[in-house]
């Protein structure tokens, strides 16, 4: 039997009806084709599937598309406003912080909401933030830089 | 030579990545994004036993099921066995008579939806008799060893043999001898995108394929033989990738499934591995038992090394044999070494088959031969770097097995790694920490190997000019994710003499990019940069003949640059290229179109085992600064140092984005991972078992660039995708030793082994204790 | 993929229960989700309703009552780790929410569900669905055999959650309803089995765990040994909670617990007693650990060699009382 939600997707409101086993990560990708958030293990270990849901980061390959009634979701095409990305992203770019590009738009978000919750991290705090996102291509490093200055630019934004 | 000066305006400068904007949105289209109309969803029956023989195989019920569309074994196939080196070929896309593996296909099947291809497996029925397997590569040669292909009546795939100079002589020479058995384990890429591919057929049956693929020429070659269908009916596209790192070079046999699922079905069809598949299926880097002795003088000369390597093949042939061949060049490496002998036996076993994997050998004999080194070093009272120092190769030199090294900063690499790192102080003091070094040497602008019939090293490009100046570039060579495409941009700018921005790239599309033998060996930016570069030649000279009628000046006063052509020393007589393009197209009646070739002509095929020379090697020195937690055996990398002769950095940002993904690779796998194999099967198919680094675990890293500056390179570039993590095992292996004084052999060098040889080096000296 | 199943969203812990009164063993709780639906994935469940807990307000509470903390079962680890009551009452219950998985999983994951984690082994699975004839032989699974106790008679799979060990170590219960509402202790809530974990029947829910108040002068500690520092459970797990009498500084009352040793965590009821009454010397810790070890059964369901493990759990069970004795003052 499906279920109506109401839900609100990169500030556009949606009424969806859903299967119920349908996953989250399903109903971007396959029903609303927004194909950012990647099944790349659908365990919720490779952190690829991220969205942001409500504030909080969360594997979207684990969580059922009906919890996404009455919240709203943040995913990597909800980031930039038209052209003019988001400090994080252009970081990304600046800081050389992705190869192949697979897991970037969940690690993009991990590092977003990082710094909404902590504007000022620590490296240490960078690596605990995106430690639940994998990357194959990057060695890390670089990615932490990226964060670092999006941090200081944000900051200086205001 | 050419003479590069240094004034360059596109060169040497950290361009971001072409496809930056796309990737940081979520806009990139990879496979796993792609959907075709009408599209089903293809699966893959696998063995279930890792050693049994086919009885038979019932589709009936699958067929039946409601949304199944197709569904195929063996028998709807040609049964042409592939492998990239034919001659040895012998893996079907779908098995008919023996399974040999716990994966091996054997069944598929299209359908509506994912979910109904899955149940259509289910019901599938295999009747199978099993078969005794065979699981180590030593027990299978034993006499009485099961056989895994009974015809030839042994498990050896492949014997290779060679002998350099005269290994005895050598070590009657020697004054120390040491004869060590090391072991690497299987790792897997762990490529973020599972493999995937979509096949569809024109209504004139002509097959497109998009797939992931480092060499979609080579995998058309590949199918035109197994399908099998001319050329002209295949189209190859490959998408963005999400990571490859050598696993996609050839064919799988998902490629093959799914053109057959797809001609049955009559429409496109869709194949992706899941995450488990993926683990369980892909190829890996060979696991090795290399048996390593090496003769030094008193003096520190190394005069002779012998090695005996098993190395376990799985159970078909894929790249097998071209990486022995490939160990036993290396081998000659890095060192002036007289007396070099190899006996390498590949060998069947009931395992999955590997493949190429970042490295292509050098990661697992450098291991071997960097900890010999430093093992040699120890008993000879010198240190490493005085002893490797003594016996480097340089610049001009040509190793035993042919091969001709130009370019080599590998001294200027180990002096400065030491340097940056305080070696000198830092070794062999007291306490849990160390610091340990390997150096290693690789190809740096690909290999003369196999495709087809013959052995070659070429690319191609061609470049249009369009009416407003801006370049579209094609070529056949596959940006799996390293950035090619950005850093060929670069050459093509900096050659033509336009900026950055205006050059837009199309690459890896076998109907419109001229051919590029593919992505491995640390080629692209070497051969496809030199075809790059002779393709912006091309449109420069018409440029410049253009402006000189224009400007009257004689072609070789003219300049161009930054998108302007204009008389060398007076900028201000000059046109810009968008006007110079617009007259062409619009005044004189004349479209710009330029072509170029590289074939190298300086490295030498080998015939008989199809991996040859390179035309430029690269060099590199890592010194890995460890803690040992002697409570527990953990290991904390505390800072890896690796200093890169790579020629020239054409793109700073992007060569150290290749060193730090490498090394979090070099130390994955010396430290953590590894798959787990019990009687066949992959016990660790998942991120939560396999243990590839998160950002908690990867440690500092310091890449630091020599630029000695190939003289056949573009812009005197070598590549630099593979070497970081070629030494990584062996520079942490001896850091252990320097801090601990515990030598593991074995990768990964997990904390229960480093615990276990610390008791047992705790009770052999207080049993010599208790002896005096 | 999930399976298909029908998705019910109750309000109250009330509906909860008249659902899983109704639906009992064709039902599944969810609450993050993050080991359900693994659970599922790997087809080692197909449940045909799942009940969502998720906004239940009844579940959702951390309160102090009655000298004890009490924590509903539907707070998430983000809330445990944010929660500044927490922090400074039980640093060690803190320090263990820190590192459990990932910040995904600790968005997700709530208490009741990281007390229920199903328990792990590296046997139990393989490609769905060609390598089900592989792992369906075992007892996990349905079949006859362990492949990990060649030989068993039980499912040995290993439960590695972290929270029950540091939770047992502060003497914690679980408050659970179904056809009536109990409380038990959280060390009699694991059945030591592998398989059928816990004591929660198909038609009941943890509603609640309650610790208590730490004893004056009492110290905890929680460390979790891994290869990896991020995602990986642990190869073994310690959690102490000491007594110490601040006039002769000797520990009177001991708790210690293992986890990922075995189907259930441990506790090492024989090292509290030898340590009881005593001088934490190290020797004295030294001693009475290995004496307690010696009749642990140890299961290596990761593939790291038992012996190791077995160090290991020495080696961090000393740790963990060290570090308790260090915090009571």
């Amino acid at each position: 039997m499906k279920h109506l939600i109401e839900t609100k997707i990169n500030g556009i409101s949606y009424r969806l009806e859903v299967e119920p086993h349908w996953t989250l990560l399903e109903l971007l990708r396959d029903v609303l084709r927004l194909t950012g958030a990647k099944d790349g293990c659908g365990m919720g270990e490779c952190g690829s599937c991220t969205v942001i849901m409500d504030g909080k980061t969360i594997y979207s390959c684990l969580t059922l598309a009906a919890r996404a009634d009455g919240k709203e979701v943040l995913t990597i095409e909800g980031l930039a406003r038209g052209e003019e990305l988001d400090p994080v992203q252009k970081a990304f770019i600046e800081h050389g912080a992705f190869q192949c590009g697979f897991c970037t738009p969940g690690m993009i978000l991990s590092g977003k909401a990082l710094l909404d919750e902590n504007p000022n991290p620590t490296e240490e705090e960078i690596r605990k933030g995106i430690s639940g996102n994998l990357c194959r291509c990057t060695g890390y490093n670089m990615i932490v830089e990226a964060i670092q200055s999006a941090s200081e630019k944000r900051v200086k934004r205001g | 030579m050419a003479d590069y000066g240094d004034d360059f305006s596109v060169i040497g400068k950290s361009f971001p990545r072409l496809e930056g904007f796309e990737k940081v949105t979520g806009a990139t289209r990879f496979l796993a994004d792609m959907e075709l109309p009408g599209m089903l969803h293809g699966k893959v029956l696998r063995a279930s036993y890792p050693h049994a023989r086919i009885i038979s195989i019932n589709t009936k019920k699958a067929e039946k099921l409601s949304g199944v569309k197709a569904v195929i074994t063996a028998e709807d196939t040609p049964k042409i066995p592939f492998c990239i080196i034919p001659r040895v070929a012998n893996k079907l896309p779908l098995e008919d008579k023996k399974v040999r593996y716990i994966g091996d296909e054997i069944a598929a099947v299209a359908a509506e939806t994912e979910e109904i291809a899955l149940d259509a497996l289910d019901l599938i029925e295999v009747d199978y008799e099993e078969l005794p397997p065979v699981f180590d590569p030593e027990e299978a040669l034993k006499p009485g060893a099961p056989l895994l292909y009974e015809e030839t009546g042994t498990n050896i795939a492949e014997h290779f043999r060679k002998e350099y100079g005269d290994v005895e002589r050598g070590f009657q020479e020697a004054d120390h001898i040491l004869e060590d058995r090391f072991e690497t384990s299987p790792v897997t890429p762990c490529c973020m995108e599972p493999r995937s591919c979509i096949a569809s057929f024109d209504g004139s049956g002509r097959l497109t394929l998009i797939a992931n693929t480092q060499a979609p020429f080579s995998l058309r070659l590949e199918l035109s033989k197994v399908i099998p269908l001319p050329i002209k009916k295949i189209r190859i596209i490959k998408l963005p990738i999400g990571g490859a790192f050598g696993s996609r070079l050839g064919m799988d046999s998902i490629d093959p499934i799914c053109v057959f699922l797809s001609r049955k079905s009559g429409r496109p069809v869709k194949i992706a591995n899941t995450r488990e598949e993926e683990f369980v299926t892909s190829r890996y880097r060979y696991r090795m038992a290399i048996y390593l002795k090496t003769g030094v003088k008193k003096d520190g000369t190394i005069v002779a090394r012998e090695a005996k390597v098993i190395m376990d093949n799985g159970a078909h042939n894929y790249q097998g044999y071209t990486i022995m061949a490939g160990l036993c060049q290396k081998l000659t490496f890095v060192y002036k070494i007289p007396h070099i002998k190899f006996d390498g036996h590949v060998v069947y076993t009931n395992n999955v088959y590997g493949g190429a994997f970042r490295g292509y050998g050098n990661p697992q004999i450098t291991f071997a031969a960097e900890s010999h080194i430093d093992m040699i070093a120890e008993k000879l009272g010198m240190d490493f770097l005085d002893l490797s120092l003594k016996n480097i190769v340089e610049p001009g030199y040509e190793t035993i097995s042919n091969c001709q090294i130009t370019s080599c900063g590998l001294r200027e690499c180990m002096t400065r790694a030491a340097d940056a790192t305080g070696w000198r102080e830092k070794r062999r003091k007291p306490g849990r920490r160390g610091i340990g070094m390997a150096s290693m040497q690789h190809a740096g602008g690909g290999i003369k190997i196999f495709f087809g019939n013959i052995n070659c090293n070429y690319s191609s490009a061609a470049m249009k000019m369009n009416e407003d100046g801006s370049v579209n570039l094609m070529t056949g060579s596959s940006d799996i994710g390293q950035g090619s495409d950005t850093v060929l941009a670069q050459i093509a700018a900096e050659e033509l003499g336009i900026r950055f921005e205006d050059i837009r790239v199309i690459t890896a599309d076998t109907d419109l990019t001229p051919m590029c033998l593919g992505t491995y060996g640390d080629r692209v930016t070497f051969i496809g940069g030199l075809a790059v570069q002779n393709a912006a030649r091309d449109v420069k000279k018409q440029l410049l003949e253009l402006a000189s009628e224009i400007l009257e000046a004689n072609v070789g006063d003219l300049e161009s640059r930054e998108g302007r052509i204009f008389v060398k020393g007076s900028q201000e007589k000059g046109m810009s290229i968008p006007e110079l393009a617009e007259f062409s197209y619009f005044k004189k009646g004349r479209p710009i179109l330029g072509r170029g070739i590289y074939d190298d002509p300086i490295s030498k095929p080998d015939y008989g085992t199809g991996y040859g020379t390179s035309p430029a090697y690269s060099f590199a020195s890592q010194v890995a600064e460890v803690e040992v937690d002697v409570e527990t055996g953990k290991v904390k990398v505390l800072k890896i140092t690796s200093a890169h002769d790579l020629g020239r950095a054409l793109n700073p940002m992007a060569v150290r984005g290749q060193i730090e993904g490498a090394m979090a690779q070099g130390i994955g796998s010396a430290l953590f991972e590894r798959l787990d194999w019990v009687e066949g099967r992959t016990l660790n198919s998942n991120f939560l078992d396999y243990r590839m680094l998160t950002a908690l675990d990867v440690s500092a890293i310091d890449p630091i660039f020599i630029e000695s500056i190939d003289p056949n390179g573009p812009f005197g570039a070598k590549g630099v995708g593979e070497p970081a993590l070629v030494p990584t095992a062996a520079a942490i292996a001896n850091a252990i030793y320097d801090a601990v004084g515990v030598r593991i052999k074995s990768l990964p060098i997990t904390p229960d082994k480093i615990l276990a040889a610390l008791e047992e080096k705790r009770l052999t000296s207080e049993g010599s204790e208790n002896e005096e | 993929m999930l399976n298909r199943f029908e998705y019910i969203r109750p309000h109250t812990v009330d509906e909860v229960l008249s659902h899983l009164g109704r639906l009992s063993k064709e039902a599944k709780i969810l609450a993050g989700g993050t080991d359900l639906f693994i659970q599922i994935k790997k087809k080692r469940v197909s449940p045909r309703y799942l009940i969502d807990l998720m906004g239940i307000p009844e579940l959702g509470q951390i309160e102090e009552k009655n000298g004890e903390v009490r924590i509903g079962s539907g707070v998430t680890l983000a809330s445990l780790e944010r929660s500044t009551l927490i922090k400074g009452r039980f640093g060690s219950l803190w320090k263990a929410v820190q590192v459990i998985g990932s910040p995904q999983i600790r968005n997700m994951g709530t208490i009741g569900g990281n007390l229920c984690v199903e328990t792990r082994c590296k046997y139990m699975d393989f490609c769905h669905p060609w390598g089900k004839e592989i792992s369906d032989k075992c007892f996990k699974r349905g079949g006859a055999i362990c492949h990990v106790v060649k030989g068993g008679d039980r499912c040995h799979a290993v439960m590695a959650g972290d929270l029950a060990v540091v939770l047992i170590a502060l003497n914690s219960k679980v408050v659970m309803r179904g056809q009536s509402e109990k409380m038990i202790l959280l060390e009699d809530f694991y059945t030591g089995d592998g398989e059928g974990v816990t004591r929660v029947n198909s038609d009941e829910l943890v509603t609640q765990v309650r610790i208590p108040s730490l004893p004056p002068h009492s110290g905890t500690s929680y460390l979790k040994y891994r290869w990896r520092e991020s995602l990986d459970f642990p190869i073994v797990s310690a959690a102490a909670r000491v007594l110490k009498n601040p006039d002769e500084g000797i520990g009177q009352e001991i708790r210690l617990v293992l986890g990922a040793l075995a189907s259930a965590p441990i506790r090492l009821k024989k090292t509290e007693d030898l340590l009881r009454g005593k001088m934490p010397r190290d020797h004295i810790i030294e001693e009475a650990v290995q004496e307690g070890m010696k009749e642990i059964p140890i299961v290596s369901c990761s593939g790291v060699p038992v012996s190791y493990i077995r160090k290991m759990a020495q080696t961090f069970a000393m740790k963990a009382l060290r570090e308790a004795y260090e915090a009571s003052h």
